[in-house]
């Protein structure tokens, strides 16, 4: 008996403490704020230390500033601590076939340390993005931070508010050289203009182009000559060619089995992977995932009336059975299953899908030819396309290390030997036998065009008839392509020659964009304004719901109207004004 | 299930029994079925040729059969080294979790007119499992004790499972004190009684603790992750979490097409993850008979 009402009394103990522990848990859910106490904390603890270094710092560059050499070399040796991200693509396409060479030690830590006195050490180092990104959240609320370490927007913009990291404006103006400059310029400074906050260059962009990003036009080949069909030029072209595919058995097996359109409906059908919409909403000027400019003022591209033609006629398509009835439910991957397998014949996406799903589909059938061409636009004119600012991560150096010129040296030094004139990119950058070699530098400031220039090398050295004369990565590609050519290649070849190869291919498609000047980079390329960050995300779910309803037609199309309204309602109105407030100061 | 049922059976089933009986049957054959299912689908992706498996065409039966990808995992170096950090932070993790189970469960298992703190003891104990400081606090800690990067980041900080404590505790307090009186009057003294009487007494409770430590340390991946510095210092299921979980292309960025491209060979990611299974799978049928015995007493006797 005793025994049981101690045991009832531990059991209604533990009821309160457990509703206890569960405002325990709220409190731990402010994580953020309290993790900013802490390292502001950790700043007034050091700035007795921040005081000296800085003076120490001004020293240093008053001495440096004399000579300002964007590759002075230290000739006491510098040892900068670094935290990175490492991939698989690392190991299997570099470190595999190097032997002697490891994360630690391999010849691009050696290169700095020749060029410019640096010794790079990593304090520690991830494997896998999500991961990384986890790890510098814990170490930046735990205050101790190496050196240098590549942040996403937001965990720069909480570094730059605690007052942890440099402000780079004046290192970069004074250390980078000109070919840097020029070559992270190369599409605008919307890389750079990313990074500021209240005049400070917070932190040095890590760029991919954005010309890379954008939506292509993909079709089975074979399947229009096999309906004896020609290459759509306007949206209702396509439309056609979309609903022949889906119920004039393309592929001729006799069975209604082929879906004419592929799209990914998860997380929603904007996801510029495999099944992507954009490239569709392209087509009627809709630029629905970024920021457009009309009549001088900013405006999002999601609540445009644009999209509403859009979706009218997306509508009409599932309506007539042309799209999977379960895309909603399809992440890339699951939808892409069905291009693979040979059932869906017209898709949008970005330049590499063949390199994961069409290779697939051609290893199983090899008649199977799919080709990237533009977007297509409803007048016949070539479409705009949208395009996201080409840059996500940034480099930031910590307050307390001494010289953050040196990270800029090392970016002089990355982009010389890769592109540059006493360079090798057949050494530094890309080797046939190591293709990701340049993933061994801590430091990876791309070429934002270096794709598209590789394809006008290649293009061009075939016209002279040079193609040995091909460095570099123009070179590693085109060794695949010829062993496509010489029919030794794999399907993974196959894939490399859909990207690469002669009109229409990927690149050839998005050089003629680039040329033509028809990438439409979004707008607004600021840090994110405080209403964004706190109702953006609510918003866009929003959108990609009513999106994905108004398709499947379980809503009208006039659900699009209340949409835009609720969006303006609910924070977008105050979103806007803001975008604006920061595109006249940039203008 | 089947054993037990000869005993039931001499009884004479009516037929309402019988229905139920047909019934639980089905219902646990298709709830089996559920667990071993996935399990199969991954073995037949891991024996599959990638095309075919990235086409969806492969089931419960490989198509396109070819043991590549094991080959391919053979070779790879790192599998194996997390393997093998797997299996170093298993030996040491158990046998400290173990250790300190028994030794914190013994004095605790004592009524209170001879252990006067217990109660004080067991609260200290028993609100770890409703309260924890949270990611940062636990990195903190962890970090200026020095032990980032080393396999004792992985094993020191869960060295006292309390659920296993209550367990044990449960478990000794079913054994009859007169043994230990008995041990007494030979001069024994509580090491020895512990040691000599207690434990070898309590194998079942021990072996459901022990699997319970294995699956713990073996499942874990997250604290990899946080806290080594070296991707080669990460154990089996933070190395396959690097590999597996597939990096979704953030919109608009391009930059991590290329990992994208290298990680998507499903059939490698089947093939480890069906490996890693291997050591677990195995070490389960010798467990399971004191796992259920050991459930069983430990809460009917407490």
């Amino acid at each position: 008996m005793k025994k049981k009402r101690v045991l009832s009394i531990l059991m209604v103990q533990s009821l309160i403490l457990a509703s206890l522990a569960g405002c325990g848990g709220k409190a731990a859910g402010d994580g953020a704020p309290a993790a900013s106490t802490e390292s502001s904390e950790a700043e007034t603890e050091k700035s007795g230390e921040t005081a000296t270094a800085e003076t120490d710092g001004a020293d240093d560059q008053g001495a440096a500033q004399e000579s300002a050499d964007p590759f002075g070399k230290y000739e006491d040796g510098l040892e900068i601590h670094f935290a990175r991200q490492v991939d698989e693509n690392m190991y299997d396409n570099a470190l595999a076939n190097l032997p002697g060479q490891s994360v630690e030690e391999n010849m691009w830590l050696d290169t700095y340390k020749e060029e410019i006195g640096v010794q790079v050490v990593y304090d520690w180092y991830v494997k896998g993005r999500t991961e990384y990104e986890q790890k510098v959240n814990v170490t930046i609320a735990s205050g101790e931070l190496p050196d240098v370490m590549e942040v996403t927007a937001s965990q720069m913009m909480q570094l730059a508010d605690a007052g942890l990291i440099w402000d780079m404006t004046e290192v970069f103006d004074t250390y980078a050289s000109d070919f840097t400059k020029s070559v992270m310029m190369q599409e605008g400074d919307t890389a750079f203009v990313a990074a500021q906050k209240d005049g400070m260059l917070c932190g040095i962009p890590e760029s991919a182009g954005a010309s890379d990003s954008v939506d292509l036009m993909w079709i089975r080949q074979d399947w229009l000559e096999n309906l004896g069909l020609s290459q759509p030029k306007t949206i209702d072209e396509l439309i056609n060619v979309i609903e022949k595919f889906t119920t004039d058995d393309p592929d001729g097996n006799g069975v209604d089995d082929t879906y004419g359109l592929g799209v990914t409906g998860s997380p929603n059908v904007l996801t510029r992977n495999y099944g992507s919409l954009v490239g569709f909403f392209d087509a009627f000027g809709a630029h629905p995932t970024i920021w457009v400019e009309k009549d001088g003022e900013l405006v999002y591209g999601g609540i445009q009336p644009e999209c509403k033609e859009a979706l009218v006629k997306l509508q009409e398509l599932y309506k007539k059975g042309c799209i999977d009835p379960e895309f909603g439910v399809m992440d890339s991957s699951k939808a892409g299953e069905t291009a693979a397998a040979g059932k869906c014949g017209v898709t949008y996406g970005q330049q590499w899908l063949p390199l994961v799903y069409f290779h697939s589909n051609y290893s199983l059938d090899n008649n199977a030819l799919w080709t990237a061409y533009e977007p297509v636009s409803v007048s016949g004119d070539p479409a705009e396309v949208s395009a996201e600012v080409g840059v996500s991560r940034w480099l930031v150096v910590n307050k307390n290390f001494e010289h953050p010129e040196a990270v800029v040296k090392m970016a002089n030094v990355f982009i010389e030997k890769c592109w540059g004139e006493t360079g090798d990119n057949g050494k530094y950058y890309a080797p046939p036998e190591a293709e990701s070699i340049w993933k061994l530098s801590p430091v990876q400031t791309q070429m934002p065009l270096k794709n598209v220039m590789a394809f006008r090398d290649i293009e061009a050295a075939k016209a002279s008839d040079a193609t040995d004369s091909l460095n570099g990565e123009a070179k590693s590609i085109w060794d695949k392509l010829d062993r496509f050519y010489s029919g030794e290649g794999t399907s993974m070849e196959w894939g490399w020659e859909r990207i690469y190869g002669p009109d229409p291919s990927s690149y050839s498609a998005i050089d003629r964009m680039i040329s033509e000047d028809r990438i439409y980079i979004n707008r607004f390329s600021g840090a994110p304004t405080e209403t964004m960050t706190e109702k953006m995300s609510t918003l866009e779910s929003m959108r990609d719901e009513t999106f994905t309803k108004i398709i499947m037609g379980e809503s009208p199309i006039e659900e699009f109207d209340a949409f835009v309204e609720s969006f303006n309602k609910l924070g977008g109105e105050q979103i806007t004004a803001e975008v604006n407030e920061w595109y006249a100061t940039a203008k | 299930m089947a054993k037990k049922e000869p005993q039931t059976n001499k009884i004479r089933m009516s037929a309402a029994d019988r229905v139920f009986h047909v019934c639980n049957t089905i219902f646990l054959i298709a709830l089996a079925l559920v667990c071993i299912l996935p399990i199969i689908n991954i073995l037949a992706i891991s024996l599959s040729g990638n095309a075919s498996v990235t086409a969806g065409l492969v089931t419960l039966w490989p198509v396109d059969f070819t043991i590549n990808s094991y080959k391919y995992v053979a070779m790879r170096v790192d599998f194996w080294r997390s393997m093998g950090v797997s299996l170093l932070r298993c030996a040491l993790g158990v046998s400290i979790n173990v250790f300190m189970c028994v030794i914190t469960a013994y004095p605790l298992s004592k009524s209170t007119h001879r252990f006067k703190a217990r109660t004080a003891y067991a609260w200290f104990f028993f609100l770890t499992m409703l309260l924890n400081g949270g990611l940062i606090p636990w990195f903190m800690t962890i970090k200026s004790l020095n032990l980032l990067g080393t396999i004792w980041a992985l094993v020191l900080p869960g060295a006292v499972p309390v659920f296993s404590v209550v367990l044990m505790l449960n478990f000794f307090r079913g054994i009859p004190e007169e043994l230990e009186e008995a041990a007494v009057m030979d001069g024994a003294g509580q090491w020895t009684i512990m040691s000599k009487i207690y434990v070898p007494l309590s194998k079942a409770s021990m072996a459901t603790i022990c699997l319970f430590s294995i699956v713990h340390h073996w499942n874990s991946w997250f604290d990899g992750i946080i806290l080594m510095n070296r991707p080669t210092q990460y154990p089996l299921q933070s190395y396959l979490q690097t590999i597996v979980i597939q990096s979704s292309l953030t919109s608009g960025s391009s930059i991590d097409w290329e990992t994208l491209v290298s990680v998507s060979d499903r059939t490698i990611k089947c093939s480890q993850i069906f490996l890693s299974i291997i050591p677990i799978m195995l070490v389960y049928p010798f467990l399971q008979k004191y796992f259920v015995k050991g459930m069983v007493l430990g809460s009917v006797k407490g």
